[in-house]
């Protein structure tokens, strides 16, 4: 977290020229099924990177393999160097895993469950307690060291779950959907505190489903869908390529639905099916023509956003231009 | 056997972590570990055994008390690593945390299968104190049975963690210990000789694991060695390493996919 500035600037010299996790040509297979085809991805030191897209897009798969807990079927992947499929313990040394099920250890209260971790880091509890209520403070936890964890809430335990994987001093901090299933208070909360490692200069990879998450943290986002790679960059750089200007959300019944995307079938228009909504892109003025009477249709004009483009690209029915 | 080659020292880092779960809680967990054997040896050993005159030369009590430790130490381990280690693995996920530290999946089996020998040795330590007290024990040779009593964990650790590793949800332990080993602890020459099984199922008590280590508690408590013991310490040797092995295998497939 908060590293002497020596090692920081060797570490950036050093990093520029090697990111902390490269994948080349990564792929994943189970049984018939390809959950990973192939992705090429970077994460460099000291930014916060997005790996955005629907359930079963690959992002688990990918996360796994990374965390040397899935075998890679091909391609390769390197965490600072170090090939995961050669030397697992080295890899897993050098990160922080928060993943996305709670496995906190029951039987341990809250300072015993970060102490313990440490241990099978290698850390003796001396070395570890003060790095136990540094990192507990960090995660606005601080009051709690002694809580059973049964004891916390939803939100205070995907805290801690962070706390824990900061204890080695990770040089990447691996984030696996981590404000699934919060409440929205307490995603804020995971939110801010987030924000503040990365203010501290911890490097992040997450996965995530809510584009508001990847648009709120990330500085560099890739949409992933059926296990390939559909757009990269900084998340306005995405929005600046996929949905430029305005956006024409188009909201319709559900009885109209079916007829207006037979109408638009071949019509040339770059749309993406929300369901409850069709949302066109790169239209200059006016409303398409989706053959259902005006009257039955709301029609909203609006900036484009993350959320259209990972629709447009996700979608079940997107069609592309 | 690259199953082997994944397995460090790292293990005992999760050994210390059960130690200390184990130390923190052991005054609400003692009671009952001590009471069970302690009831079952004076019902069966003071009750039964007036009414019994003698078994293979010597009073019931002295007969059942090495069965009675040998049973104990069989049950310890394997509450351990089925009820405990599944919990562990499926229901609190702990193995994925510690997966994700330098410790292999090799390492997490082989840490649980070394507590569960630890909880071995701790049962039988307290059965053979308990022996001595009420006067049970013979011979100062008992004292082997102590480290006979980490070969037996090893055993029936393995064993568990072999039938955890394929268990599909928290009930799958019902066939395990109403067709598997509670039969064992009767069939296995606990409370009456094998001997006295009738034939066939006495050439099946032979197969079940608890029978060689009964026969080798018995001599080692009484003083009384005989040959078969020697074979019946490679047996269970060669099947604990095969269960081991086997463990460390279906948990990799399970865990690491």
């Amino acid at each position: 977290m908060s590293s002497p500035p020596t090692r920081s600037l060797s570490a950036s010299r050093h990093d520029a020229v090697q990111p902390v996790i490269r994948a080349t040509r990564l792929v994943k297979r189970y049984g018939d099924l390809t959950a990973v085809d192939g992705i090429d991805l970077e994460v460099r030191q000291g930014e916060v990177f997005g790996l955005l897209g629907p359930n079963g897009a690959g992002k688990t798969s990918t996360i796994r393999m990374t965390t040397c807990v899935s075998p890679v079927d091909g391609g390769q992947l390197l965490v600072d160097g170090i090939d995961v499929a050669q030397d697992p313990r080295a890899v897993k040394r050098l990160l922080g895993v928060v993943q996305q099920e709670d496995n906190l250890d029951t039987d341990l209260d809250v300072v015993e469950n970060l102490l313990i971790h440490a241990r099978y880091h290698g850390i003796g509890t001396d070395e570890a307690r003060p790095r136990a209520m540094e990192v507990l403070e960090t995660m606005d936890l601080g009051d709690r060291a002694r809580s059973a964890v049964d004891e916390l809430s939803g939100g205070m335990r995907r805290r801690l779950m962070i706390a824990r994987a900061l204890m080695n001093r990770p040089k990447v901090l691996i984030l696996d959907e981590p404000t699934t299933g919060l409440d929205p208070h307490a995603r804020h909360v995971t939110w801010q505190r987030i924000r503040l490692l990365k203010d501290e200069g911890v490097t992040m990879a997450l996965s995530t489903h809510y584009m508001e998450e990847a648009a709120h943290l990330c500085d560099r986002i890739a949409i992933i869908d059926q296990g390939r790679i559909l757009a990269e960059g900084t998340p306005s750089e995405v929005v600046e390529r996929f949905a430029p200007g305005q956006v024409v959300e188009v909201r319709l019944a559900p009885w109209d639905r079916e007829e207006a995307l037979a109408h638009l079938e071949g019509s040339g228009h770059t749309f993406a099916d929300a369901v409850d909504a069709l949302l066109f892109f790169g239209l200059s003025d006016g409303a398409p023509d989706v053959g259902v009477p005006a009257e039955r249709l709301r029609v909203i004009r609006r900036p484009g956003s993350l959320e259209d483009v990972f629709l447009l690209l996700t979608g079940r029915k997107a069609e592309l231009r | 056997m690259s199953a082997f080659a994944e397995v460090s020292w790292l293990s005992f880092r999760l050994w210390r972590r059960h130690l200390y779960v184990f130390l923190r809680l052991w005054k609400s967990d003692a009671l009952p570990i001590f009471a069970e054997p302690f009831v079952i040896l004076t019902v069966s050993g003071i009750g039964l055994g007036q009414l019994i005159d003698e078994v293979d030369g010597r009073s019931y009590l002295h007969f059942i008390g090495p069965g009675i430790l040998a049973a104990y130490v069989m049950f310890a381990p394997t509450f351990e690593n089925s009820w405990g280690s599944y919990i562990r693995m499926a229901v609190r996920r702990i193995y994925d945390a510690i997966i994700a530290t330098p410790l292999s999946i090799e390492d997490v089996i082989t840490g649980e299968i070394l507590w569960g020998m630890t909880r071995a040795l701790i049962m039988g330590t307290l059965i053979l104190a308990i022996l001595a007290v009420i006067g049970a024990v013979e011979s100062a040779w008992a004292l082997l049975v102590l480290p006979f009593t980490l070969l037996q964990g090893f055993l029936f650790a393995s064993l568990a963690m072999t039938y955890t590793s394929i268990a599909r949800s928290v009930n799958s332990f019902n066939f395990f210990y109403s067709l598997f080993v509670f039969p064992m602890f009767f069939f296995a020459g606990v409370f009456f000789p094998t001997s006295d099984l009738p034939d066939g199922v006495r050439e099946f008590s032979w197969v079940l694991p608890l029978t060689p280590a009964v026969h080798v508690a018995r001599g080692l408590v009484t003083g009384e060695f005989v040959w078969s013991m020697a074979w019946s310490v490679l047996g269970m040797a060669g099947a604990g390493l095969v269960l081991y092995y086997l463990s460390l295998k279906l948990m990799r497939r399970r865990l690491i996919n």
